[in-house]
Parts: structure tokens; C-alpha cells; sequence
């Protein structure tokens, strides 16, 4: 009986020897999956910088993983990191580089199925096909990671922050770069974007599909194919972005599709070829919102209804309103119009005579996109007078009855 | 003579133009419909009309949305494509393909179709996933 005892305590040095005198901590060379299958629940594990080869780390319990100095975890172009299948798991300080590639799964970095309260905070991702995805997961934080992708063809590029399916997660002032659309949220619910740069991505910087009731703010969509794009979705709001430099033939700051009841308060739109284009897009309200140096302010398709403009300041646009139909069932009241020539007789600020911010040529470019080749030629400012006068192209009733004769000051507002 | 071949080459050139298909440039283009950058190679259509316009788009049910909303009518379609899932950036016969319909697939529009140009691929791809097998007019009035 002793000797038996003596064996299976002998048995358990080992085991007890890995616990304590490591504390805890993995060094390279050690197996990181190895740690994580021999960790109880609820454990944290450190792991010392160092560059581990793995690949298809599984972990299915609750588990903190530590990377001190930016452990290294390369893939070597095979399958994906972490596959996260539990809850409560946190991934916090890693470089995660080089994950496989397919058409057919979306290999990321981090994968994240189930993986409710799941933490992925400051790391590093390189050369990664997806960087995190995750799906049917709740309450997920996403918090200060840079994320940065290359590829030879766009179609190689994977999404940098990939939800499906996912209910209440937090994304925090994290940094992508160069993936397919920076963030892109499908069928993702009472969510919430705040402080991220969104830089040089391939399709879009921030993308909703389906999603309804999340919010974005304070982020940055710079470079991108194009800024944003709501599709689908309702209940959003978007306030104090930067849409900055989003410009291409298809090119829009915002691209607006089938959404409603939604809000777009004190963003500023730079720099774009069109600032918002919106289509099939109702209920909603544009506020506060700057529209600078744009190609189009904002490009309104006849399928939108009950939307209201107000003080929004448009500035040194090429054009800053155009719609392709003329019937307007949308409100346009109280903006700032660089381009306004009336005048204020009785002084309270508000221009005396409507501003039409829809110009003749606006209307001529909407049919025949070609004709942009004659712009700024003397006949196009001739007609543009003519048709200021009497009205017969443009819709009559796209009108400002009170233009603002001084821009709103919006920056003290949104501090 | 020279002269006159250089006077009616243009003219020739113009009759030459044809309603022949157009590849899809993945990344550049743009679904005609839903405005979405085409980005994904194993899903696309494009309409080339009889008057030679083509339009392109990013999944399936785009098509059917388009074609319900444009006054185009069957007869002025001269070639209806799809992508072929098995061969990313082929484009085939939309009314000859077969049709999987399955939760797996995740196209951009989220159709959850995908075409292919046998019947066999289409059988193959099923054989390790969850999904419904059909012919064009199945999938048209599955989308209806």
C-alpha cells in the first residue's frame, strides 16, 4: 500500500514541479497549448517573450493568457491562432502574425465561436487573413489593437474585425490598417465603435450588414475605398466621426442603404468624392454634420423619404446637394450654404430669400456623368444663373427656406 | 485606297462592338444594386443587355431586386452569368446552373446561394455540409 503511494506521489512531482515552479509562466520553447490544456479554470497563464511557433490553439475554459514584452505567436501560413470555443477567456499582449489563408473559412488570428465575455486587449496583429472573428458571441471587449494586413489581390484580404451574429460587444480605440473592410458588423445588435482609426482598407473602413441599434463614435475613416456603409440596418447612431480622403469612382464617405430611424450628429465630412450618398433611406436625422471639400456633399436618391437636414455647414463643396428625381419628400432647413448669395435685411441671421442647394449642373451630371468634363466652363456658370432665375431642371421644392448667413460653429459644440 | 481604310476603320471598329460579357475586376467594381464593392470571387452576376450595357453585382439575390425594380424587360437580356463557387471568377450560364442553397455559404448579400456549373461539383460541396440542392426556377421563386 505505502509502496503504491509512494508511486503515485512520485507520479505527481512532475505535475505539481509544472505548476508551482513555473508559476504560471510559459517560456519559449515550451508549448503554449500544452499550458493551456494543463491550466485549471479561471487560471492565468503567462507567456514570456519569445517567438513560439503554433498554430489551432484551442481553448475551451475560462482563461487569462498574458503575453509579457509581446510574445510572438506565428502561424507559419497554416490555419488560424486562437480558436476560442468557452467563456470568459482573455487575450491580452500578443504579436499574432502570419495565419493561413483560404477561400473557403475565414482563418483569423483570434476565432471566437460561443466565446461570450471574451477580452481581446493590445495586441498585435500581422499579416493575418481575418484578425479577430467572431460569431454568435455576447458582450465582447475589443480594446487598443493594431491591426495591419497586406496581400498581393484584394480578394486574399480578410476583414479586420469580423462580428456575426454578436450581441452588446465594445470595440475601443483600436487601429486597422489595409484589411478588407476594417470592421464589419453582420447581424450584430446593441453594440457600440468608439475611438478607432479605421486607415487604407480595401472595401470599407467600418461596414453593418443587417444590424440594428449600435452606435459609432469618434472614430476616424481615413483612406478607405470608402468610409462607412450602413446597409440594411436600422436604429444607428454615428456621431462626431471624421470621414477623411475617401475618395475613387465609387468612393463615398458614408453610403447610406436601406436604413432608417437613424441619427448623424456632428460628424465632419473632408475630402471625399461624395460625402453621404444615401438610398432607400428614411426617417432619419442629419445634424450638426460638416461638409467640406467634398466632390458631393451629400447625393440623395428619389428612394428616400422623411429625412431632415439642419444645421449642417457646407463648404467649398463642388456640389453640394444633388438628387435624381423631383419629387422631395425630404426636409432640408437651417444650414449653412457657403454658396449662399441672399441677403439679411431684418439682421437676425437667418437669410431672407431660399437657397436652392441643388445646382443645374448637379442635375445634368446625375444623367450624363460624362458631362463633367464641361464643368466650370463659361456656358455651365451661364445656365447655372439662368436656371437660378427660373427654375426648370432643378427641383423646385429641394429648397432652404432659412439658410444660416454665418456657419454654425460646430467644433465648440462638440467639445 | 489607304485613305479610305483609315476613314471607315473607326466606323468598323463601331459595328464590331458587341453584347458580349464583361469579367468582373474583384475590388474595383461595384454591385450595380446594392452599391457594395464586389469583393468575394465565389459570388457574382452580371446582365449584359441586348443593347451591350452590362451590369454587374455581388450576389444572387441583388439580381433578383434589380431586375424587379428596372423597367428591363427578359427579352432585352442577352446573357445572364454567375459566378461559379467551384471556379472563383468564372462566370456561367445563370439558367443552366445548379443551386445550393445552405447556412455555410455566406455570401455578401447574405442570399446564402451559391452557383455552380455541375451538378456533380454542387453534389460535392454538399457532401460535407448541411444544404438544399436546385435548378434556377427553384431559386428564383425561393428569393420571390
Amino acid at each position: 500500500m505505502k509502496s503504491l503511494l509512494t508511486i503515485l506521489l512520485t507520479l505527481c512531482i512532475p505535475l505539481l514541479t509544472f505548476s508551482q515552479s513555473t508559476n504560471g509562466k510559459v517560456s519559449q520553447g515550451a508549448s503554449i497549448q500544452l499550458a493551456i490544456d494543463s491550466a485549471a479554470p479561471g487560471d492565468t497563464l503567462f507567456i514570456r517573450a519569445g517567438k513560439y511557433l503554433e498554430n489551432n490553439l484551442l481553448i475551451q475554459k475560462p482563461l487569462t493568457l498574458i503575453g509579457l514584452d509581446y510574445p510572438t505567436i506565428d502561424a507559419d501560413g497554416k490555419g488560424e491562432i486562437f480558436i476560442v470555443a468557452g467563456k470568459d477567456v482573455t487575450i491580452q499582449g500578443f504579436k499574432l502574425i502570419n495565419t493561413g489563408r483560404s477561400s473557403v473559412e475565414d482563418l483569423a488570428a483570434i476565432k471566437g465561436l460561443d466565446a461570450h465575455d471574451i477580452t481581446i486587449r493590445d495586441n498585435r496583429f500581422d499579416n493575418t487573413f481575418f484578425a479577430i472573428h467572431l460569431s454568435n458571441t455576447n458582450r465582447a471587449l475589443i480594446q487598443n489593437n493594431h491591426l495591419k494586413a497586406e496581400a498581393e489581390h484584394e480578394y486574399q484580404l480578410g476583414n479586420g474585425i469580423h462580428l456575426w451574429k454578436c450581441k452588446r460587444a465594445r470595440i475601443l480605440d483600436n487601429e486597422v490598417s489595409g484589411h478588407r473592410d476594417g470592421i464589419y458588423f453582420e447581424f450584430v445588435t446593441n453594440s457600440t465603435i468608439e475611438r478607432n482609426q479605421s486607415v487604407g482598407n480595401m472595401r470599407y473602413g467600418l461596414h453593418f450588414m443587417f444590424s440594428n441599434e449600435n452606435e459609432y463614435l469618434e472614430n476616424t475613416f481615413k483612406n478607405n475605398g470608402a468610409g462607412v456603409a450602413v446597409m440594411y440596418s436600422h436604429g444607428m447612431k454615428m456621431r462626431h466621426n471624421n470621414f477623411e480622403d475617401n475618395w475613387g469612382t465609387a468612393s463615398y464617405g458614408l453610403l447610406l442603404k436601406d436604413m432608417r430611424d437613424s441619427q448623424i450628429i456632428g460628424n465632419r465630412f473632408t475630402g471625399n468624392t461624395i460625402g453621404i450618398y444615401m438610398e432607400s433611406t428614411s426617417r432619419s436625422t442629419f445634424e450638426d454634420n460638416l461638409f467640406k471639400q467634398n466632390g458631393w456633399g451629400v447625393k440623395l436618391q428619389a428612394s428616400c423619404d422623411d429625412n431632415s437636414f439642419s444645421k449642417n455647414n457646407f463648404i467649398a463643396n463642388t456640389f453640394d446637394f444633388s438628387t435624381n428625381g423631383s419629387l422631395v419628400l425630404n426636409k432640408v432647413n437651417g444650414n449653412y450654404w457657403e454658396k449662399y448669395q441672399g441677403y439679411d435685411l431684418n439682421k437676425d441671421g437667418v437669410g431672407d430669400v431660399p437657397f436652392h442647394p441643388v445646382s443645374m449642373f448637379s442635375v445634368i451630371v446625375e444623367k450624363v456623368p460624362s458631362a463633367m468634363m464641361i464643368y466650370r466652363s463659361m456656358l455651365v456658370t451661364m445656365l447655372d444663373k439662368a436656371e437660378k432665375v427660373i427654375p426648370a431642371m432643378t427641383p423646385e421644392n429641394l429648397k432652404d427656406n432659412c439658410p444660416s448667413m454665418k456657419p454654425y460653429d460646430l467644433y465648440r459644440k462638440s467639445k | 485606297m489607304k485613305k479610305l481604310f483609315v476613314l471607315l476603320a473607326p466606323i468598323w471598329l463601331l459595328l464590331a462592338c458587341q453584347a458580349d460579357p464583361e469579367a468582373i475586376y474583384f475590388g474595383k467594381d461595384a454591385c450595380h444594386h446594392c452599391k457594395m464593392t464586389i469583393m468575394d470571387p465565389k459570388f457574382g452576376s452580371e446582365i449584359v443587355t441586348n443593347k451591350g450595357r452590362v451590369y454587374k453585382f455581388d450576389d444572387i439575390n441583388c439580381v433578383h431586386s434589380f431586375m424587379a425594380e428596372s423597367q428591363l424587360e427578359p427579352d432585352d437580356i442577352r446573357h445572364l452569368l454567375v459566378i461559379d463557387f467551384s471556379q472563383p471568377q468564372e462566370l456561367i450560364n445563370a439558367y443552366n446552373a445548379t443551386y445550393v442553397l445552405s447556412e455555410d455559404l455566406k455570401p455578401p448579400m447574405a442570399s446564402n446561394f451559391a452557383a455552380f456549373s455541375t451538378q456533380e461539383a454542387a453534389k460535392e460541396y454538399l457532401d460535407q455540409r448541411s444544404g438544399e440542392l436546385m435548378n434556377y426556377q427553384r431559386m428564383l421563386a425561393r428569393l420571390d
